[in-house]
């Protein structure tokens, strides 16, 4: 047949057309220097390239905007590298970032293809939850201020209420995925492991495995069900809200590892870090917690008497709200029906009472934290580092250590790895 | 964007206007005539279909390549390209947009299966997921497709439509992926059509079942032929694969007074359903008041308050019918040799 024998020119030609309408990243964006990587791929800080005017002053200079460009490893297969195309987490991510436009969810600017590589351009942002949290716990050695925590809090409802209305779950919210630019409004970043859930035509476990990192995954979850509902970034909310009280994570559980069998295991520390706070849950809590697949599981947790001490935890923190308390009682509801939805959560009395949040959660005062830490040795796009380890991973802007389904599904644990790295690249810095 | 179709990219960035598809055909038409061209479209479609069904992928991913196949032939020419590369590709991204993946090795060697004695595909991984980035940057990286069956399932309820009509206008709009619609129309739109379709054929045919409230005032003498429903084409587009046989259009003759243009044979049941859905011949339906009459008068209501553009169920409704139609002359071996006709260099 005809295209069998002119095939191999054709797409030569069509590449060879596309390769000179393409614009190389080089000459939009100067490279500022390597931010993070992880099993995903690299993620850079660059800025725009001023297209004309080249006697721009230093102060337009520093005016001009900054970019996350996150550079996708080609998904390989093997050692000889058989090219099997664009991730699925990839994919994932472009096709709903691309959709979604909202001020506290991150903003994809372009897609380009360059190197055999996609590369996603983001707005910069300069900070995250995870390194304001850590600041906080090491450096400043306080408390966030209740107006920065609320601020914060009710962004990142915002912005999962708009998904959850776009009927996109994140499935992998926790304090790095969530970013806050330098003027205080929050990112919600990664959306990797993001999903469109409609009406299920069809079940929504099918494909992947269990997400979520361990210690902001909810019960149902750790409970093996395998209906994803929006009540499971709501859990994830409430343990990052927690979290941001305490600077540390409510329920810091050790993760399972899967087996050889390649079965998902049962994760009895996670929910032993819960049950210590809020007690186990019974089905007066829960009526349908019998229907759940691991439920036999619990009965084995008799040795302790669990209660919930939620309360106790609460007063321990820094905020003397009561409606605080409340709302993070309803976000950490074990029955996923009962759980507050995000909408609701918005409206919530605790946002009412003063200091009511703004979407600058600086209040005016630009960040007092510590720029994002940029690597300038490694700013060639092109040339991977020769060894990239768990030492040179510095905090991700959109990025984290999980670039997608196979690595979630091992369930990377917590942020651990990351948090380490972001220590050490901040001294190196 | 998910929740709300004129927020999305199909419904702000991939809802074309015929002018703009034309346009995009400009370089195929140097080589063959328009019709030849819809065939070749059509024949495309069927690949990907039975791709889609050798995978046993949901209609819904059939509906997402087909998509991103007309998408891409919007920016490029068949002879600039290769399509059965592109159609694989297609289906290939499809999959992985609509969360349920399938290895490279598997699309592309039911793809070999499929077009073997038909030319062959004489592709690996590697020219796939090489195709892949470019289908992924022809469509702008806009990859999120809206698609009428859900629209479809939301409208029957609402009408409490019967399972049977709900099935037949689902096979409807399974066909309208053998045209530019998706292009052109928002899915809803199409989705409304469709139920349509098969609701005024049944009132036709009460019609004239009844016999005694022929006050039809189209101006054209009506066949009254139309003996055949749509049910019985859709039903023969399911056993056999995909081509429908002697459907609608073939066997409805007769015109009715300037609804159906294009110059194809105009179909009073065509007619009938687009007239009504303009809602300039009330009296075209069955004057008994039973119950698909109700239904279609139902139907024109819900049309009004959703402010849904008349002219376009009527155009939908045309091209169906015209789709039907060309079917009947239709068979494989034309748009093969059509194509080696547009592809030789």
């Amino acid at each position: 047949m005809s295209n069998k024998l002119v095939g191999k020119s054709m797409l030569q030609e069509f590449r060879e057309k596309r390769e000179q309408e393409r614009i190389r990243i080089e000459e939009k964006y100067e490279i500022l220097g390597f931010i993070s990587s992880g099993t995903y791929g690299r993620v850079y800080k660059a800025k725009a390239r001023k297209k004309e005017n080249k006697n721009s002053t230093s102060d337009e200079e520093t005016k001009s905007p900054l970019y996350a460009i996150k550079k996708f490893k080609p998904d390989k297969e093997g050692d000889i590298t058989t090219y099997t195309g664009v991730s699925q987490s990839a994919c994932r991510e472009i096709s709903l970032c691309i959709e979604l436009k909202h001020e506290n969810v991150v903003s994809l600017k372009e897609v380009l293809l360059e190197d055999n590589s996609i590369h996603m351009v983001f707005d910069f942002a300069e900070h995250d939850f995870l390194q304001i949290i850590h600041h906080h716990s090491q450096v400043e050695r306080k408390p966030l201020p209740e107006f920065t925590i609320k601020s914060f809090l009710w962004q990142l409802l915002n912005g999962v209420s708009y998904l959850h209305a776009n009927w996109v779950l994140h499935r992998d919210l926790k304090p790095a995925n969530i970013l806050v630019t330098a003027d205080g409004v929050v990112k919600i970043a990664d959306l990797g492991l993001a999903r469109i859930y409609q009406l299920p035509l069809q079940p929504l476990f099918n494909g992947d495995k269990v997400v979520v990192t361990i210690w902001y995954r909810a019960p149902e979850l750790l409970l093996g069900s395998r209906h994803y509902t929006k009540a499971i970034d709501i859990w994830a909310v409430g343990c990052i809200f927690a979290e941001l009280l305490t600077l540390r994570p409510i329920f810091k559980g050790e993760e399972a590892k899967m087996d050889s069998k390649k079965q998902v295991p049962f994760q009895r520390n996670q929910l032993v870090k819960i049950f210590e706070v809020l007690g186990k849950p019974t089905k007066e809590q829960w009526p349908t917690i019998d229907q759940q697949p691991e439920y036999p599981n619990l009965s084995s947790f008799t040795l302790k008497q669990y209660s919930n001490r939620l309360r106790e935890f609460y007063q321990n923190t820094s905020s003397k709200s009561d409606s605080g308390f409340e709302l993070l009682s309803k976000m950490l509801e074990y029955d996923p029906v009962k759980r507050i939805t995000a909408e609701d959560a918005l409206n919530h009395p605790y946002f009412e009472e003063e200091p009511k949040p703004s979407m600058d959660a600086f209040e005016g005062q630009r960040s007092q934290y510590p720029l994002r830490s940029v690597k300038h040795e490694d700013n060639d796009m092109k040339v991977p580092p020769a060894a990239p380890n768990a030492s040179t991973t510095a905090q991700g802007q959109a990025g984290t250590s999980h670039g997608g389904v196979v690595v979630g599904a091992r369930g990377k644990h917590g942020h651990s790895g990351k948090d380490e790295g972001g220590r050490s690249s901040k001294r190196r810095g | 964007m998910a929740a709300n179709f004129w927020a999305s990219t199909h419904g702000t960035h991939w809802l074309l206007n015929r002018q703009q598809l034309i346009n995009s055909r400009k370089d195929d038409l140097k080589h063959i005539n328009e019709q030849e061209l819809t065939k070749v479209n059509i024949w495309f479609a069927k690949i990907i279909t039975d791709l889609g069904k050798n995978l046993q992928v949901r209609q819904i991913i059939i509906a997402t390549a087909i998509t991103y196949f007309k998408r891409f032939y919007t920016k490029n020419s068949y002879r600039g390209t290769e399509p059965y590369l592109v159609a694989a590709t297609c289906m290939y991204l499809a999959c992985k947009i609509e969360e349920s993946p399938h290895h490279i090795k598997t699309v592309i060697s039911e793809m070999k299966k499929l077009t073997e004695g038909k030319g062959g595909f004489p592709y690996e991984n590697q020219k796939v997921a090489e195709m892949e980035f470019y289908l992924m940057e022809e469509l702008d990286f806009k990859m999120i497709v809206f698609h009428p069956y859900r629209a479809l399932a939301t409208l029957a309820q609402d009408l409490g439509t019967k399972n049977e009509d709900v099935q037949n206008a689902w096979w409807v709009l399974n066909d309208t992926y053998r045209t530019d619609m998706c292009l052109l129309y928002p899915p809803h739109v199409i989705a409304a059509a469709a139920l349509y379709l098969p609701i005024a054929l049944k009132g036709e045919n009460n019609r004239y079942g009844d016999n005694n409230n022929n006050n039809n005032d189209n101006d054209n003498n009506n066949n009254n032929n139309n003996s055949s429903s749509l049910s019985g084409g859709s039903n023969n587009n399911l056993k056999g694969g995909g081509v429908v046989g002697g459907g609608v259009g073939g066997e409805v003759g007769g015109g009715a007074g300037g609804v159906v243009t294009r110059g194809a044979k105009k179909g009073q049941v065509a007619a009938a359903a687009a007239a009504a859905a303009a809602n300039n011949g009330s009296n075209i339906v069955n004057s008994n008041n039973n119950n698909e009459t109700s239904k279609i008068e139902d139907i024109r209501e819900w049309f009004a308050l959703l402010n849904v553009d008349l002219e376009q169920i009527t155009d939908i409704v045309q091209e169906i019918i015209s789709l039907y139609e060309l079917w009947t002359e239709y068979n494989e071996e034309k748009p093969q040799e059509i194509l080696q006709r547009l592809l030789k260099k």
